[in-house]
């Protein structure tokens, strides 16, 4: 059964500017224990998903659709039933530990005071359990770590940090927002190896949104790849990695450097600009991209095609043709 | 944080000198003695008077007799009143301007603070646009114009509250001269902490805080509080400035024996001593309270403090 | 929430600037209520049926406003025409305002470039003098000028602008520091252009939007620092006349007089008013943050 189950999610920001449209009729689900990569470049409308799923959108947001987790509505749910839900059921972690993290609160304080709001612990039981929890994520001397301020902390191991503060209500979904963009290439390697072990020790389901394709490769079992707010293609990491149908997943993967290449000249480049997401757009957002489009591209969004545990939607290439 | 303190403290110092040294040089470079105007004065008696307040000595003596004096902590003769020290004159008045200025601060905090935060959670609502609105309009009017207006009517026409006398600080005689001197305060606060507190619930600390599942009221009070405050910390320095240059014309208009009044008096006589006594007693006020500030500031922000 | 890409479009930044100022209402109505206010404070003392310094032995004085008679804002109490001595008022108070804050800006434009643009240890001074010269009590010192040196309007322009350009000094610093880091600039100091001529052709351009926006801001507290010296009796000298002036005569007579008090305090009050509506706007016009 899915744990999570999104219906023609739509996200549309009220600006001064005009209606901004984050993400578009998009549906995905994710089964226990599974962890799901969304991919996507800057824009795509990948944390904007996670942000509606978790409904922390800013207030000129308007969202569309249905987020059923363990078969509730999320977006139908009192604002009072939300806060049992985030932090306790779903936990999250963000891109910029620099920043995510409160500098005026030492971090025992911002830990345990999750275990003392959701469970009503003492908090001096919330410390002793967040001490647990910072060695959990292998961060030494933890118990003197809780007394610090996050500035006296590494970037790496403030990234622990906030994985533990997310994981101390042990919730059943973690939801890692470009968990490793903001940290050095080693402590990078670090940081994921410890959401895998995780994963496997707390039995978590993980959705895991980077633009990152080798994270992706790493770490997930299914990938969803996202442009302009829409879903292009869907399906297990490995086949779309080896074998990726859709024309921008395709251009996505050739765009990857690799150390036999000389970048100047061999490493394609996907010409042109992300869409703007002010204008209204019918066709598929990648049309004007694309090397395969036609008219008809940029005129009507094609549908999801479905087979074998794959989806694809594009015109002109087909799942099962290939 | 001793260390701190003590660093700080020391940068507080040439800002001293600076202010005594040319209030002094800007007061002897000025045209015309102080007893110019009293016609009838002898030249014996004038070199008399010259000796004794040692006005017929070298600049630079006169200086270091200044220096050496305020060390001591002595402002000098009256040149008006000479039966009156400088500092006897600020011992009567300070309680005075101390009561009305110290109250003012105390309600501009409260109820700026209150009203900021007030409006920037319900950003952008009535509420807010209501408070902006009384904001602006407390920033535009002077309190020298928002003073008499007051007395027209609340003590003129409405006749609740006296239009002015100090009657040893009861507090009918309070109201008017303290919200008259908190009020362009509490309006620039008001501003400050509205747009610090809307800054920093854009904080992706907060958006964490709310992703942890936190009470809308635990995310405010333990979370953006205390960062939107900073500002409005750092603002009680101008914001000290702002209420004794204020209280000048507070206790002018309600004739309230304070500090100011003197000092307004004396400028008009030009009194010397005084004006330089008042304005050095000022400085040093204003650059000890921004020293307290700095140091307070170090408490809470953890960033700021020294490793 | 992450940031949202903006749309690549070619409008320059004062076109987009002028086009969210054009939808703040308040700014808009400010603009055009100071406008008017202006046009009449500099043309309507040649059309006022009484000179302001002309005492009108023939009326009654103190007499009350009135639109038949011909003092529209009544006389004071020495029986001289108050609509004439609140706009000649006016004359004096904007023209301190728009003089000093003139002042203020070239002295804090000129310090923050440097500092921001040099960099290093002449920031380190030259910003270090900023903040003690901050932690003074500024306005004691205005009014020590005033009472040493007399009641001249040039010193007044100059004393309150000198002392009023810190704020302004800090906020160009820290853009220029900005700006220091732009490909233009090193563009510019690549190609063998002076310091002099970049700080005048590529820095100081770039500064007019925050210049523009703290020079509107700076307008209404200059004209508050002259009424609040003119009140104590240390501004303009009679017969001549300025806002605060006014607000002190009519203050001291307000019992028998309140429109030698109303009149001029509206005037300065909306002025102020009007000139803070526009400051905000333009901040978030040329600013746009979400506040």
């Amino acid at each position: 059964m899915s744990l999570l189950n999104v219906r023609n999610l739509s996200v549309s920001f009220n600006t001064a500017d005009g209606v901004v449209r984050a993400v578009t009729d998009l549906s995905f689900t994710l089964a226990t224990g599974e962890t799901l990569g969304i991919v996507g470049e800057s824009g795509s409308g990948k944390s904007q998903t996670a942000m509606a799923i978790l409904r922390l959108l800013a207030r000129n947001a308007a969202v569309d659709g249905e987020v059923l987790f363990d078969g509730q509505d999320l977006l139908r749910l009192s604002a009072q039933d939300m806060l049992k839900v985030r932090g306790q059921r779903i936990g999250m972690i963000f891109q910029d530990p620099m920043t995510a993290l409160n500098p005026h609160l030492r971090i025992g304080t911002q830990l345990a005071e999750v275990l003392v709001s959701h469970r009503g612990q003492s908090w001096q039981q919330a410390m002793a359990e967040s001490a647990r929890m910072m060695q959990a994520v292998h961060i030494p001397d933890a118990t003197a770590r809780l007394q610090h301020y996050p500035h006296e902390l590494s970037g790496g191991q403030r990234q622990r940090v906030m994985i533990a503060m997310a994981l101390l209500c042990r919730p059943q979904l973690l939801i890692a927002d470009e968990p490793t963009t903001a940290l050095d290439v080693t402590v990078q390697a670090q940081i994921l190896r410890l959401l895998v072990e995780l994963r496997r020790e707390f039995g978590l389901s993980l959705i895991l949104i980077t633009h990152d394709l080798g994270v992706m490769a790493e770490v997930c079992d299914r990938s969803l790849v996202m442009y302009g707010g829409r879903a292009m293609e869907q399906g297990p990491c490995r086949a779309l990695l080896t074998d990726p149908v859709h024309p921008y997943t395709r251009a996505l993967i050739a765009s990857r450097p690799r150390l036999d290449m000389d970048v100047e000249r061999d490493l394609p480049v996907i010409a042109g600009a992300p869409p703007s997401p002010i204008e209204r757009i019918f066709g598929c957002p990648f049309a004007p991209r694309c090397e395969l489009a036609f008219d008809r591209c940029n005129r009507q969004m094609p549908d999801l095609e479905t087979s074998a545990g794959r989806q694809c939607a594009c015109h002109a290439v087909s799942l099962c043709k290939k | 944080m001793l260390r701190y303190a003590f660093i700080r403290l020391l940068s507080a110092i040439p800002a001293l000198l600076i202010l005594i040294t040319l209030t002094f040089f800007m007061m002897r470079a000025a045209p015309g003695g102080p007893f110019d105007r009293e016609r009838d004065v002898s030249p014996e008696v004038r070199a008399k008077l010259e000796q004794a307040y040692h006005l017929d000595e070298s600049l630079w003596k006169q200086y270091g007799r200044y220096l050496t004096a305020l060390s001591q902590g002595d402002l000098g003769p009256s040149f008006k009143y000479g039966d009156r020290s400088v500092n006897e004159l600020i011992a009567v008045g300070f309680p005075v301007s101390l009561k009305i200025g110290g109250l003012a601060m105390l309600l501009a905090l409260l109820l700026g603070g209150a009203l900021g935060i007030v409006a920037a959670l319900k950003q952008n609502g009535v509420i807010d646009y209501g408070v902006m609105t009384l904001a602006m309009v407390g920033i535009s009017i002077p309190n020298y114009v928002f003073a008499p207006l007051a007395i027209l009517l609340f003590a003129v026409t409405l006749g609740w509250l006296p239009a002015g006398g100090w009657n040893d600080g009861a507090l009918s005689n309070l109201v008017l001269p303290v919200l008259a001197l908190a009020a362009p305060q509490v309006a620039y606060i008001a501003r400050l902490m509205r747009g610090s507190m809307i800054e920093v619930l854009h904080a992706p600390y907060i958006r964490t805080a709310r992703a942890k599942g936190l009470s809308e009221r635990v995310v405010i009070l333990r979370h953006a509080l205390r960062p939107a405050l900073l500002p409005v910390l750092s603002y009680l320095g101008p914001a000290s400035a702002g209420i004794i240059t204020g209280s000048v014309v507070i206790e002018q208009i309600f004739g309230i024996p304070g500090i100011g009044r003197y000092f307004v008096t004396a400028a008009l006589n030009r009194d010397y001593t005084v004006v330089m006594g008042v304005v050095i007693f000022y400085g040093v006020l204003v650059i000890l309270f921004n020293f307290l500030v700095d140091l307070l500031y170090g408490v809470l922000d953890p960033r700021a403090r020294p490793q | 929430m992450s940031r949202l890409p903006q749309p690549e479009q070619g409008r320059s930044l004062w076109q987009d600037a002028w086009r969210r100022l054009r939808r703040n209402r308040a700014a808009l109505v400010a603009m055009i209520v100071l406008g008017a206010l202006v046009a009449l404070v500099i043309v309507g003392p040649w059309f006022a049926p009484w000179s302001y310094d002309y005492i009108d032995f023939d009326g009654d004085w103190g007499a009350a406003p009135s639109l038949s008679g011909s003092h529209w804002f009544g006389t004071d109490s020495l029986g001289r025409d108050l609509f004439a001595r609140t706009l000649q008022g006016g004359r004096i108070s904007l023209l301190v305002g728009f003089v000093a804050t003139l002042v203020s800006l070239l002295i804090g434009v000129t310090w923050g470039a440097v500092a921001g643009y040099y960099g290093g240890r002449i920031d380190n001074v030259m910003m270090r003098i900023v903040d003690i010269l901050y932690a003074m009590p500024f306005m004691f010192f205005v009014i020590l000028l005033m009472v040493l040196f007399g009641h001249h309007l040039v010193l007044i322009f100059v004393a309150i602008g000198a002392v009023n350009w810190l704020d302004m000094a800090r906020i160009v610093r820290g853009q220029t520091l900005s700006l220091r880091q732009k490909e233009f600039v090193a563009a510019a100091v690549t190609s063998g252009l002076g310091s002099g001529a970049i700080i005048r052709h590529h820095i100081v351009p770039n500064l007019l939007g925050v210049v523009v926006v703290y020079a509107t801001l700076t307008i209404p507290q200059v004209i508050l620092v002259e009424s609040f010296l003119s009140f104590l009796g240390l501004g303009v000298q009679e017969p001549a006349t300025s806002w605060g002036m006014l607000v002190n005569d009519g203050a001291r007579e307000m019992e028998a007089t309140p429109w030698a008090l109303i009149f001029p305090a509206a005037f300065l009050a909306t002025t102020l008013f009007c000139f803070n509506f526009i400051g905000d706007g333009l901040r978030d016009a040329l600013d746009p943050k979400d506040r």
